[in-house]
């Protein structure tokens, strides 16, 4: 791994909730325009981790985070909160589509961050509708509501929404486990073509998605990253027991 | 497609911007904590401003040279001009609101446990908006209810005993509204309570052989005391507290009255009538009455809730 | 055993009978106390009633005959004057009482053009009801009428005389003009003044505040609101509020603001109890959805949560108006009981429910006027309190095929 690719540097990262310790000195990098999938068991701190990337663990009431997390050259603690999350765009678990038109879910980001001018908005948004690849399926009801579409094209559409900020990481925590197979497969094609202009760190619970997307992957065990490597790597040659044990099913 | 990037320019701005958002984000916040500050001292304002008015009698010197004594205020029977005790008006308000609740009680909690458990779904529904609608009558519409058929209706009864009453107005009429004004309260909340009775314990006293209605008197009734005791708690309040309607029936006489044909004062009557053209300790001394009041509702919900306490020791 | 099974035959009938008992009666009182106010108030509710005024306008006036001889509109059941050009009815005043009421006045007819005894220029309009009649006819004899004589002779007396001396014009009183408009005058002061106050609260204690003491204590400080008493409040408005309006008016008396102020401070726990349940129903993802998009917390509850929690923020502003409309005992320390006609935030005046108060505690109580207003004041409050149930039915709904 060649440090200057990276976008995302990880340093010592200790995370508390309270008193229990949700993340134990954690060293990793994300690499640029590649994906990055953080694999184990529920409750071994991915999501957390994955949280820390735009500060999303500010909202959780006595959480704590000590350590580095780098991105771009700078120290996310001296950022600007909003300006780091326009950077760093989000995707749930769950598709949160908010209860406005399909048009106004897109806009909204850009809306937020002071774009007034229609055009512009109508272009920002057909833009990332395509990206998504969700234009064609609802190009022709913009203004109907978002909560009028399948699962799949609700997360689709949080993925436009996304899109919408012009970030440069998109965050995606376990985009699939809502919803089914066909749907998880369009998310993953998705994933595979905005490899090429962003940079992308999944959360997932399937392995086997970890090997068809990422390029990279990690595995964390109870709160430390075990080990991290190419997925092709890990996967067919995993250096430490714990590794082989979990992608081999004999626990998790 | 990084427009932040490839426009050096916006880059400053775009930053200015972010942090306006931020310091925006700080001011609303403490806007909203004002706000709920300002929501959550009105209680502190009421109970600051009786306190004063109402010890002020005790206390200042008025211009006539009157004074008003506190030991006699207290323990005084009679409450008319120039003599002021509030001694009658509290047994008279505990007394009548002690009967209104103890009929309203157990007529609530049947209405409820009918709508609950017996009526079929369309008797349900009509029943529960009739409870609805009765608690949203206005107590000025329950006051007018009261002088124009229930002062008459007292009147006739008294009659019957060859009792001469003063136009109806009486201790009972007063208890009869304050009846049909609290038992919607204890309803709703009752309704409520017995909803949230778990459906397998009903099931469990049924497989036992309890027939349908035992299971509804015993298991239901025993699983929703707390949530009964919760709307007598607030029927008797709202009894307490209620004066529009009680100053319209209950005739403003003085000294404790028993009687049920006779007219009779409450604190709250008290509280109410002549107030518009009393001045000085007159004026002054119903804030003490209004102090009185407070304290009497204190205490009762206490009471009730270590009653309530007690009654659900082994309840979960 | 059989003995047995009967004996708890027996019981359990008579446990189904208590409660069909109470709520029969429960029934009943809810339908007596409507078929009250309506079997009394019904024939008193009228257009008259809403629009015209409390206080009945007395005029005095005199004029003289015309040479012209008016043509008579033949409206049925009416009297006319061919020599004043005006019709006449027997009617009935909003108190129920007997009077004569103008139903028409030709255009040239001499009053609409008169002089009353205080020298003001007037003009009798339809509606009007015409009381004592003195006139002087051609041979200079006295002529006399009054309204117990009905609108016949009072029509063929105004004929009769050739010069009317004195004759009293009543503009009838007795409406609720001024109380309806000082209710509407006092919802909205009330409203405008918690509303904001109510759910910047709520937002604060659901969106803003951390679990911990100053929450709780914000918390049920706002709670202990609800279980004050409403004369405990009116007396509050009587010492605090009065004197501030006082500072901005000069003048310490009763007012419509000082009502309002009053009825926030009532009003207060209920919108914060309502609008916090709405808001804690809004899915908590919106929020980081919007977050994580760049968006402040400003923009997010503006934007997203607000919107969301609309019905609440709906049914509690409803219930606030069933409350304001029902609103007495607090309302007569602040607003004062007085039934005024011209309206002014800054002076006393009657809300419907006061109206009834002042009418009732009036010498001869009107219960007629009263249960007329109170079949209006039923009818607002029912109509606020089914509205509440079918917007919770709305949301309800909408939630549950989401």
């Amino acid at each position: 791994m060649e440090n200057n690719q990276s976008i995302f540097e990880v340093k010592n990262v200790d995370l508390f909730y309270g008193e229990h310790q949700a993340l134990k000195s954690i060293n990793l990098n994300i690499e640029k325009n590649k994906v990055t999938a953080f694999i184990g068991p529920s409750g071994c701190g991915k999501s957390t981790l994955l949280r820390c990337f735009n500060k999303m663990n500010d909202l959780t009431s006595g959480c704590k985070v000590t350590g580095e997390i780098i991105f771009d050259g700078t120290d996310i603690n001296l950022m600007n909160t909003i300006e780091l999350r326009t950077k760093v765009g989000m995707v749930f678990q769950n598709p949160n589509p908010f209860p406005m038109s399909i048009f106004d879910n897109v806009a909204y980001g850009p809306r937020c961050s002071g774009i007034k001018n229609k055009e512009k908005l109508k272009e920002i948004v057909i833009d990332s509708l395509k990206k998504a690849s969700l234009y064609e399926e609802v190009k022709d009801r913009l203004k109907s509501s978002a909560l009028s579409l399948s699962g799949g094209q609700q997360q689709r559409l949080c993925i436009a929404r996304a899109i919408a900020m012009k970030p440069e990481v998109i965050l995606m925590d376990e985009p699939t486990s809502a919803l089914d197979p066909i749907a998880t497969l369009k998310i993953e094609e998705l994933i595979l073509e905005l490899k090429k202009n962003y940079t992308i760190v999944i959360v997932t619970h399937n392995m086997q998605q970890a090997t068809r997307i990422s390029d990279y992957t990690a595995f964390f065990l109870l709160g430390e990253m075990v080990e991290m490597d190419k997925t092709s790597e890990l996967f067919s040659n995993p250096k430490n027991k714990k590794t082989e044990d979990y992608i081999t099913g004999r626990f998790g | 497609m990084r427009s932040n990037k490839d426009n050096g320019n916006s880059l400053s701005l775009v930053d200015s911007r972010n942090k306006n958002k931020i310091l925006i984000d700080k001011i609303v916040h403490i806007l909203f904590l004002i706000i709920g500050m300002i929501c959550a001292s009105s209680i502190i304002i009421i109970v600051f401003f009786i306190t004063i008015k109402g010890l002020r009698p005790f206390f200042a010197a008025y211009e006539n040279g009157e004074k008003g004594d506190f030991g006699s205020f207290l323990f005084g029977i009679e409450f008319i001009k120039g003599q002021y005790g509030v001694l009658g008006l509290v047994i008279n308000t505990i007394f009548i609101v002690s009967i209104a609740s103890l009929i309203a009680l157990p007529l609530s909690v049947l209405c409820a446990l009918f709508i609950v458990r017996i009526a079929p779904k369309k008797i349900r529904s009509i029943m529960e908006i009739v409870v609805d609608l009765l608690s949203a009558v206005p107590s000025i519409v329950f006051g007018l209810f009261g002088m124009g058929v229930i002062n008459p209706l007292v009147k006739n009864i008294a009659a019957l005993f060859n009792y001469q009453t003063a136009g109806g107005v009486s201790t009972l009429s007063v208890i009869i509204v304050l009846t049909i004004m609290i038992i919607p309260t204890i309803t709703t909340v009752s309704i409520t309570a017995m909803k949230s009775v778990k459906e397998d314990k009903v099931l469990g006293s049924l497989a036992l052989g309890a027939t349908k209605m035992q299971t509804n008197f015993n298991i239901i009734l025993k699983g929703s005391k707390s949530g009964i005791i919760a709307g007598l708690i607030l029927g008797v309040g709202r009894a307490l507290g209620e004066a529009t309607a009680v100053n319209m029936v209950c005739g403003g006489a003085s000294g404790i009255k028993i009687s049920l044909f006779d007219p009779t004062s409450t604190l709250t009557s008290a509280m109410m009538s002549g107030i518009h053209e009393s001045s000085g300790l007159d004026y002054d001394i119903r804030f003490s009455v209004g102090l009185v009041l407070i304290i009497i509702i204190l205490i009762t919900n206490l009471i009730l809730n270590i009653v309530k306490k007690r009654i659900c020791k082994y309840d979960k | 055993m059989t003995n047995n099974n009967k004996k708890q035959k027996i019981m359990d009938f008579c446990r189904v009978f208590s409660t069909i008992c109470s709520s029969v009666l429960v029934i009943f009182t809810l339908f007596s106390i409507i078929f009250y106010v309506f079997f009394k108030g019904s024939s008193s509710l009228s257009f008259d009633l809403l629009s015209s005024d409390f206080e009945s306008q007395l005029n005095v006036v005199s004029t003289s005959q015309k040479t012209e001889q008016f043509s008579d509109p033949n409206i049925s059941d009416t009297y006319f004057s061919f020599s004043y050009g005006i019709s006449l009815e027997d009617g009935k005043s909003l108190d129920g009482e007997n009077v004569v009421k103008v139903v028409y006045v030709a255009s040239t007819s001499p009053f609409k053009n008169l002089t009353t005894s205080n020298s003001k220029s007037y003009q009798i309009i339809v509606g009007e009801t015409l009381d004592v009649l003195m006139g002087i006819d051609e041979n200079g004899n006295d002529v006399y009428a009054s309204a117990k004589d009905g609108a016949k002779k009072f029509a063929l007396a105004l004929d009769k005389s050739k010069e009317v001396t004195y004759l009293q014009c009543i503009k009838t009183g007795g409406g609720i003009r001024g109380s309806l408009i000082s209710t509407l005058y006092l919802i909205g002061l009330t409203l405008l003044f918690s509303l904001p106050l109510g759910i910047g609260a709520s937002i604060y204690l659901v969106l803003y505040a951390k679990d911990g003491k100053i929450k709780t204590i914000i918390q049920s400080l706002i709670d202990a609101t609800s279980g004050v008493p409403s004369i405990i409040f009116g007396f509050v408005g009587m010492i605090v509020f009065i004197p501030f309006v006082s500072v901005f008016t000069g003048v310490n008396n009763y007012s419509i603001l000082a009502g309002s102020l009053t009825m926030t401070i009532i009003l207060l726990p209920i919108i914060v109890k309502t609008t916090s349940e709405s808001l804690s129903t809004v899915p908590s993802n919106y929020m980081n959805g919007s977050l994580a998009l760049g968006a402040s917390k400003t923009q997010t509850i503006f934007k997203v949560i607000l919107p969301n929690a609309l019905p609440g923020i709906l049914s509690s502003t409803l219930l606030s108006i069933g409350r304001i409309i029902g609103e007495s005992a607090a309302l007569i320390f602040v607003m004062g009981t007085s039934i005024e006609d011209s309206i002014n935030i800054f002076s006393g005046a009657t809300s419907l429910s006061l109206h009834i108060w002042s009418i009732t505690k009036s010498e001869n109580p009107n219960y007629e006027i009263a249960s007329a207003i109170s079949i209006i004041i039923l009818l607002l409050v029912f109509a606020m309190s089914v509205s509440v149930k079918i917007v919770n039915y709305r949301v309800m709904k909408k939630r549950g095929i989401k």
